[in-house]
Order: structure tokens, then sequence, then C-alpha cells
């Protein structure tokens, strides 16, 4: 039995749990995050698009769910379900892309949702959630072409993909397209810092829920993975030392 | 806020199976490894499904673009004719003999001679468009960042490049190794371990019904 690891997981879930409570007490102070360009630049990209009448493209990556890219998929779809909820009420309506058909039907089911709660279910097209390619390159030439042909304002990537993400960002490069983006990929990170405007960083991935939505549940969640980088930070330097010092074998 | 009967059904059903299947990679009792296993094999199934599932989305929506004469429909009449020519070539391998199943001779010669092909194609298009990305760079506000960053690209380019025997390097081959095996490893892990706990970090949120992908 792995009692570290379910201890650990444990931990975890029970400092979310205390932070949501903490964070919902009255007189509790409103989080303050560290300032993040991608996401601070968001609501602009998205208000342009919504103002020039224009698409905004959300891309959920190349992973699929039930893989280990699950988590970055299920990040997307909680940007997708936040930005959604403005530029439905745009004549151009975002259009969603994927790599995978499960987390194709989940964008549909969060788009059909977004659309329910703004009373705008007549409007909602299943096909602006949509499969780009089903291998990583193939996506990656899909939705570049997309830049163009679909007359785009923006792109928001939060997903998994690699360094092909190259593809999309030149090509937003070329029409002067706005491109906030991040991987769970450390090698589609550096692509991503040397060709996107704003990229996202490690865990920034993640982040999409706290900063955009403040939603007690993610800023609780944010708070967690703090406390819980700082513990690991602090295992790793403590066994380092002991041993250095010989305590440790 | 209203609450439906069918979403708690809809998210008891998701912790229900999300906890048991996390408990089945902590503990050793039988029964938990069991339903994990059974668990994953379900989702593997549904997995399978979603590939056909995405492939039918992807003709739809060329289909679309080609029978409305949207921008690029030239390019989705392609597509549309290459899987319906693909699907077709699947189906009639066996009865023209040329094997059964997803290995067969037709298919094989359309994987390794245009998928294949194409898709290395492409790959290799990358190296230019990171060489763009890298130019387009140095056009930016400069930042200790960036600047880190050309930098550590500059030695490691000149690191690996294949010099002349004899011809001087200044160190920058042992720099590049070190670059490569101490700080970059370093960072990397760093990105992996805050990656590491964002996954988590959702997949609790889910457990807690705190996010529900899975409906509203």
């Amino acid at each position: 039995m792995n009692l570290t690891g379910l201890g650990f997981v444990a931990l975890f879930a029970g400092l979310i749990i205390a932070f949501i409570f903490l964070g919902q007490r009255k007189g509790a102070k409103p989080a303050q995050f560290r300032p993040l360009e991608a996401l601070q630049s968001l609501p602009q990209t998205v208000g342009d698009a919504v103002e020039t009448g224009r698409r905004l493209h959300i891309s959920l990556g190349s992973g699929s769910v039930g893989q280990t890219d699950t988590a970055a998929a299920l990040a997307g779809l909680t940007v997708l379900d936040q930005i959604s909820e403005v530029t439905v009420v745009s004549d151009k309506p975002p259009i969603v892309t994927t790599g995978d058909g499960t987390v194709m039907l989940l964008a549909q089911d969060t788009l059909q949702h977004v659309y329910a709660r703004q009373n705008a279910q007549d409007r909602y097209d299943p096909t602006s959630a949509r499969v780009a390619g089903l291998s990583p390159i193939s996506f990656g030439a899909a939705t570049s072409v997309m830049v163009k042909d679909e007359s785009l304002a923006g792109t928001v990537l939060v997903g998994s993909v690699g360094p092909e993400v190259v593809l999309l960002t030149e090509a937003s490069q070329r029409a002067g397209v706005t491109t906030l983006a991040g991987s769970d990929d450390p090698a589609a990170q550096a692509v991503l810092f040397a060709a996107a405007e704003a990229p996202l960083i490690g865990e920034d991935l993640f982040a999409g829920g706290a900063y955009i939505g403040r939603h007690p549940g993610h800023v609780a969640s944010l708070r967690a993975q703090d406390i819980m980088r700082l513990l690991i930070g602090v295992v790793i330097i403590g066994g380092v030392l002991l041993k250095t010092v010989g305590i440790l074998k | 806020m209203k609450i439906r009967p069918g979403n708690l059904l809809l998210t008891a059903i998701a912790i229900g199976v999300g906890v048991i299947t996390l408990l089945g990679y902590f503990v050793n009792w039988p029964v938990v490894i069991i339903m994990r296993l059974q668990f994953v094999a379900w989702a593997s199934m549904l997995a399978a499904v979603a590939v056909c599932i995405g492939a039918l989305n992807l003709a739809q929506v060329h289909l679309k673009k080609m029978m409305t004469g949207a921008p690029g429909w030239f390019y989705s009449a392609f597509l549309v004719l290459t899987l319906i020519f693909t699907v077709g070539v699947g189906i009639a391998a066996p009865l023209a003999g040329w094997g059964h199943g997803p290995t067969n001779t037709a298919n094989a010669f359309i994987f390794h001679n245009v998928q294949s092909a194409i898709g290395t194609a492409l790959a290799g298009l990358l190296f230019f468009f990171l060489v763009f990305a890298g130019y387009r760079l140095l056009r930016r506000r400069p930042s200790i960042m960036l600047v880190t960053f050309i930098v550590v690209a500059v030695i490691t380019l000149i690191g690996l490049a294949p010099l002349p025997a004899g011809f001087p390097d200044f160190g920058l081959r042992d720099l590049r190794i070190w670059l490569a095996q101490v700080p970059a490893v370093a960072g990397a892990r760093g990105l992996l371990l805050g990656v590491a706990l964002g996954v988590i970090a959702t997949g609790l949120r889910i457990l807690l019904a705190v996010d529900r992908p899975y409906g509203e």
C-alpha cells in the first residue's frame, strides 16, 4: 500500500477544501495573484473580437481525455466556459478546435450550456466546436490554415500541444492575430516563449479559472498548489542537505 | 442555484468512479484494483469510439465548408474525397485480396507513402518556422528572460555545430553540455513539477465536484 502517495493526495484535497471555506467566510480578503500577461491581456483580446465582429479561436490542443494530457484539456474547457460567456453574444461566435473526439464532445457540451445560460440556444452551432486534425501535426497544420480562412481576431490555446504549435503561432503572426497560448509540454512551452505574444509557462496553464472567473474553487486550488509546491521544495532541499551530511543513505 | 436530480446523479457517478480509480493506484485491495482496471478499460474503449466521432465531425465540418463555398473550400473538398477514398479502400481490401484489418496492404501503402510522407515533410518544415520565430524574438522589447533565452539558444547552436577539427570552440561545447545537464534539467524539472501539481489539482477539483465538465 502506497501510504505516502495517498497521504499526499489527501493533504492536497484537504487544503483545497480548507481554502474554499476560508475564501467564503465573511471578511475574507480577495485573492491577490502575481501578474500573468497572457491571462491579464485575455479580456482585451476577447473584447477586441466582440467589438470588431471577428471570431475568437479557442483551441484545447491535441490532447485527449483518458490519457496523461487529460488535465490540460480540462483546464482548456474551464477557460472555454469563461471566455465563451462573453463571446457567444457577438455576431461571430467563437470557434473551438481540438484534436480528439472526446474533448470535442465536451467542448460542444460546454458551449451548449453557455448558450443556454445566455438564452441563445437558437444561435448554437454544433460545428463551432470541431476536431481540427486527429494527429498532432495535422492539428497544427489545420489550425494554421484556419487563422486566414476564418478571419480570426485572436487565438487562445489552453491544452496539450507539442512543438507543432509553431505552425499556428507563425500563421497568427503573419495575419497579425494575437496568440495567447500555454501547453503542458516543456518543448512546446519553449516554442511558445519564442513564438507567442503571451505564453503561459509551467503551471500557469492551470490558473485560467482562478485568474479569469475568480471562481472560489479555482482560487482555493491555486493556493493549495502554492502550499504543496513549497512543501515539495522544502522536502527536496531537506533531502539534499541530509544526503550531503550523510544522514540519508 | 437549482440542482437537477440528473446532474446530481452524474456528479455522484463521476466522483465515485474517480475515487475508486484513484484508490486503485494506492491500495492493494483486489476489489478496488479490479474495478480500477475495468474503469480504465471502459475509458480506453470510449477513447477508441471518440476517434470515430472525431473523424465524423471532421467530415461534417469540411462537408459544410465545401457545400457553402467558404474560404478554403477546395482543401475541404480534397479532405472529404481522400477520406471517402481511404475508407473505401479499407472496405474493398478484403474483397480485392489485399488482406484484412487495418494493416491490409492497401491501407499500409497509403499510410507509408502518403500520410507518413506528408507528416514527415510538415515536421521538417517546423525547423524553418522555429528559425523565423527566433528571428522575430530579436525584434521584441528586451528583457532579462529574453536575453537569457537568446544567449542560451546561440550557445546551444554553436555547441552543436559540426566545427572542423582543430577549430577553436572557446569552451562553448563544454558550456553547452553544462547548460543542458544542469540549468536546463533543473528548469525542466521545475516546470514539470508545477505542471504535475496543476494536473493533480485539476483532477481533485473534479473529484470534489468543484469542476463538472460532464454537465452543469
